[in-house]
């Protein structure tokens, strides 16, 4: 013992051991983790169980949120007796078909063109091409009708300014308008699921068919796009079902045009219904979560949870073909005009119009900040932000937390409850957000106070997380795989309680995770308009809420400013999540 | 009073019983060794030590004091077991540098900042890595990261030291140099070490005892010698080193006195070898026997040398047929008969041809018979 190094000749070794280590040190009663498996179960039933369960239960009764009413069947009886169902149901697929087609054909010539050939500046197409994905669709699909709506139009004032021209010569209203502005974030949204599995393919398959004497495109057709089948066919179904999701685009594109669809038909039962038809919208909502319900489960049956592959940083190099110039420069011009449309137009002409004095009337000298500083005066304006910033990070750390547990139990432990805790995280999924506005608007305005959160933040805050679960519970669950359970263990094992560990070692290894699961979480909290829709009262509207108020009222300048703030919001913290975690973008070679 | 206890400690998962009902006792200052195949329950019998993983039945005893028993609800939770461990991934905090590391356990103690630099400073010295505190730990390499890791576990000089197969991430050299540095670094604190490994070369060269285990059971328990010299099971056998096992065709034959006649078919007709009862390993004397033998523990000779060889020697008749230089040594294949072939390894200085007729003198004690 003479040679040990030990700092402490007084034996502190052996005392540290005794104080640390006797039976008097024993909890005598600890709370076994499993009751905290039941109570989180608990806390996902309600949140997400219960209002489905109330809005199944809803659509059989003639009452509105808060009182049931009585018993009736007349809500299906009216949708399918009189086929009302009909129209609304062609419509709705019509509408995710086109929208589905335009997107799989974009969508996969730029994946392909990205991850497999020679395309020039395919490092920029990839980075810009999601980018429609993160605008808020009622954003540009805004900015696109002020520049295309038939009676005012920039672009028909322009027309008539400049040539003439007698009557609209764009209009935007009803079936083009609805197609062409969905299609445009649904090929970003399809691009971005689809590029991952493009670039991860392995290249000697293809190389082996032109080996064989097959031509490059022919290749394409016989072996790339095969290949990838499951993974095409998986995010093809996602899509689709998500089309019937769709709110904003029928909103705004669809009523002034007279096009309905599933999600502008239950608003239009709601809100432009005098009494509001709740039976009836309710009834709808249901016949549409069993259609989303099955399209979704098809799909997780065709590619599993593989869809949140993301690009990694991995340098793996595919051979890239070579195309023929002016085919990678057509390729190419097919991009830039994508992303004119989709992107350049429509934000540049919104942060104009929050620039200048009137709408449309660009002149220098009409250059103005006052629309900005009208805006810090508006009332709706500054509540909408203060609530939208509020909502969004209160629903974000929820899920966070919330996701983190579940992915904790799911894959720290071998409890049944792991799986049903994911299910149920999932589950979100399968609603259609304006079907989810109307489950909580239910279930909410249904229990006795003080759980009755009718018209408080709270309720729209409820409703953030649960549609952002998915999502962010998945991201969650994906940090913490890549931990090795080992570190936290040798925490244990070397003196941290349990809330050291989780302070000192799990919270700091997972804050990447922690940190992508947040800002997506608010990214989808502070564009979604659906649920706020539903749910807000006086006191209690956000950006979004405050956006659609000023378009339909016209005051086009004030919804400039909103919209270019919402923007910064959404932008900003998806550029510093971007930042915080690295490249993304695979090598180029 | 053993620093650790062990009795009738179970785990089972579903199904399958992990470990299964095992009793051991670590002496204070031993390197004890759990020695077995993959699988067989090794790091399972360690985490339950650890607190990491519940027992299903059973007790543990850290020193004086009852770390777990089911039956009185007793289930010290891991951080308060006070034992030091090194995981087979190091589990080296990737977000900490070597300095917050190490001193990991010491702040969880809530030891006064002075003390803990000068610990810290201490075992990085002890371990050879002075110096390297503000290091980074992902810029560490792999040796590095197995030091560091072994800091952290001794920092605060717990009783009891676990360890979970720490070299097996190592390159070769590196391993057989650490083997010896560890050996010499716990005997210098004088921690209690349990030492998981499936490499018996490691398990031998490190061990005050060792522990075989196989499929969740202990199959021996002895020092290195005692377990590499007198396997106590037919697994043992096979599992540590280099054996011979021939498979006897009948049973063999009780003799006056208490030996046995064991059998042997040859060239020249049936060879016969007397062993005393102790080189029966089995308690049933029924079902398939074979004989066990090491390689280095047969002499090859001249024929007739037999009546040289002593009276406790044995002899063998064979045929040399394959020779192998190894460097250090030959190794022959001898067959005593068609399709029996014996391993045998013998040093530089004398050489048998192949085809050479020969006798392979064996001493009895290095003999046994297995069911
Ligand atoms: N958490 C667990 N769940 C289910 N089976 C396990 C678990 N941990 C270990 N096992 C199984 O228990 C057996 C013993 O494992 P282990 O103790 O790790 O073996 P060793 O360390 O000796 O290789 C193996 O069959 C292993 O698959
Ligand atoms: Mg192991």
């Amino acid at each position: 013992m003479s040679t040990v190094p030990r700092s402490s000749p007084d034996g502190l070794g052996a005392d540290m051991a005794a104080d640390r280590f006797d039976l008097r040190a024993v909890v005598p009663f600890r709370v076994p983790p499993v009751v905290f498996y039941y109570l989180l179960t608990a806390v996902m039933v309600i949140l997400v169980l219960y209002p489905v369960g109330v809005l199944f239960t809803a659509s059989v009764f003639s009452g509105q949120p808060g009182r049931w009413g009585n018993f009736t069947l007349e809500g299906y009886r009216g949708w399918l007796a009189a086929f009302d169902l009909i129209p609304i149901l062609v419509n709705s697929i019509i509408f995710a078909s086109a929208r589905l087609a335009i997107g799989l054909v974009f969508s996969l010539l730029f994946a392909w063109a990205v991850a497999r050939t020679d395309v020039p500046f395919r490092r920029t197409m990839t980075i810009l091409i999601p980018i429609p994905f993160f605008t808020p669709d009622l954003l540009t699909g805004i900015s696109w009708l002020m520049l295309g709506n038939p009676q005012n139009g920039l672009i028909n004032q322009f027309a008539t300014y400049l040539f003439g021209v007698k009557g609209p010569v764009i209009d935007l209203y009803g079936w083009f308008g609805l197609i062409f502005h969905s299609s445009l974030s649904t090929i970003a949204f399809m691009f971005l699921m689809l590029a991952a599995f493009f670039h991860t393919m392995d290249s000697s398959y293809e190389e082996a068919s032109v080996t064989l004497g097959a031509s490059k495109y022919r290749t394409v057709f016989t072996i790339t796009f095969p290949m990838l089948s499951p993974a095409i066919i998986g995010v093809s179904i996602l899509v689709f079902a998500s089309g019937l999701d769709s709110f904003e685009n029928p909103l705004l594109f669809g009523n002034p045009g007279g096009v309905y669809v599933f999600a502008n038909e239950i608003y239009r039962m709601l809100n432009f219904r005098h009494p509001p038809q709740y039976n009836a919208a309710t009834a709808l909502s249901v016949i549409l979560i069993l259609i989303t319900f099955s399209l979704v489960f098809l799909q997780w049956k065709k590619l599993g949870s593989r869809q949140f592959t993301v690009i990694s940083g991995k340098g793996y190099k595919p051979n890239r073909f070579k195309l023929p110039r002016p085919v990678a420069w057509g390729i190419f011009a097919i991009f830039a005009v994508y992303f004119l449309l989709a992107t350049v137009i429509p934000l540049t002409q919104i942060v104009a119009a929050s620039f200048f004095k009137i709408f449309g009337v660009y002149k220098l000298d009409h250059l103005t900040l006052e629309n900005w500083a009208a805006v810090l005066d508006d009332e709706l304006a500054m509540s909408g932000l203060k609530n939208t910033i509020l909502f969004s990070t209160a629903a974000a750390t929820a899920t966070v937390v919330i996701g983190g547990l579940i992915g904790y139990i799911r894959v720290r432990t071998r409890h049944w409850l792991g799986p049903m805790l994911e299910l149920l995280a999932w589950t979100p999924w399968t609603l259609p957000g304006i079907v989810l506005g109307l489950a909580f608007l239910w279930a909410w305005a249904l229990p006795p106070e003080p759980f009755n959160l009718y018209g408080t933040a709270l309720v729209i805050i409820l409703g953030f997380i649960v549609k952002g679960l998915p999502l962010g519970a998945a991201t969650m669950q994906a940090a913490i795989r890549q931990v090795s359970p080992e570190l936290e263990e040798s925490s244990r094992v070397h003196g941290g309680s349990w809330l050291a560990t989780m302070r000192l070692i799990i919270v700091p290894l997972l804050r990447k995770g922690i940190f992508a699961s947040f800002v997506i979480v608010f990214a989808l909290s502070a564009r979604d308009l659906t649920i706020p829709l539903l749910l807000y009262r006086g006191g209690t509207e956000t950006l979004t809420v405050a956006m659609l108020y000023y378009y339909e009222e016209g005051i086009t300048t004030t919804l400039a400013v909103i919209a270019v703030i919402q923007l910064v919001l959404v932008f900003g913290l998806l550029g510093l999540e971007r930042l915080t975690r690295g490249r993304q973008v695979p090598d180029e070679d | 009073m053993p620093d650790i206890q062990l009795r009738n400690l179970t785990k089972r998962f579903g199904s399958l019983t992990a470990v299964d009902g095992i009793d051991l006792n670590a002496e204070h200052g031993e390197m004890l060794t759990l020695l077995g195949p993959s699988g067989c329950g090794k790091t399972t019998t360690l985490r339950m030590v650890a607190g990491l993983e519940t027992p299903d039945e059973g007790t543990i005893h850290i020193g004086e004091a009852v770390a777990f028993d089911g039956s009185k609800g007793i289930d010290v939770p891991a951080e308060r077991r006070n034992l030091g461990m090194v995981f087979q991934s190091y589990a080296i905090w990737p977000h900490m540098t070597v300095f917050e590391n190490v001193s990991y356990p010491l702040r969880m103690r809530s030891r006064p900042k002075k003390e803990i630099n000068e610990r810290v400073g201490n075992v990085l010295k002890l371990v050879g890595l002075d110096g390297m505190e503000d290091k980074s730990a992902t810029k560490l390499s792999g040796g590095q990261q197995q030091r560091v890791a072994l800091a952290r576990s001794l920092v605060f000089e717990p009783r009891l030291l676990l360890l979970d197969e720490p070299l097996s991430n190592l390159d070769a050299k590196l391993r057989e140099h650490m083997r010896v540095e560890l050996r010499v670094m716990q005997k210098r604190l004088g921690v209690t070490a349990l030492y998981v490994t499936h490499d018996q070369e490691e398990a031998l060269t490190l061990s005050d005892r060792l522990i075989v285990m196989n499929q969740g059971a202990i199959e021996q328990i002895g020092t290195p010698r005692e377990v590499y010299e007198c396997p106590a099971t037919r697994f043992v056998a096979e599992f540590m080193g280099k054996a011979n096992l021939l498979d006897l065709d009948g049973k063999p034959e009780a003799l006056d006195g208490g030996g046995f006649a064991v059998l042997l078919p040859g060239f020249n007709g049936t060879q016969t070898l007397r062993l005393g009862k102790e080189a029966i390993r089995t308690n049933s004397g029924d079902g398939a026997h074979c004989l066990f033998i090491r390689p280095e523990k047969i002499r090859i000779a001249a024929p007739g040398a037999e009546t040289a060889a002593g009276e406790a020697m044995h002899a063998l008749r064979g045929k040399v047929r394959a020779r192998t230089y190894v460097g250090d040594h030959y190794e022959y294949l001898v067959a005593i008969n068609e399709g029996m072939d014996l391993r045998v390894t013998a040093g530089l200085d004398e050489q048998w041809a192949e085809g050479a007729e020969v006798e392979l003198i064996i001493a009895g004690k290095d003999m046994f018979l297995y069911a």
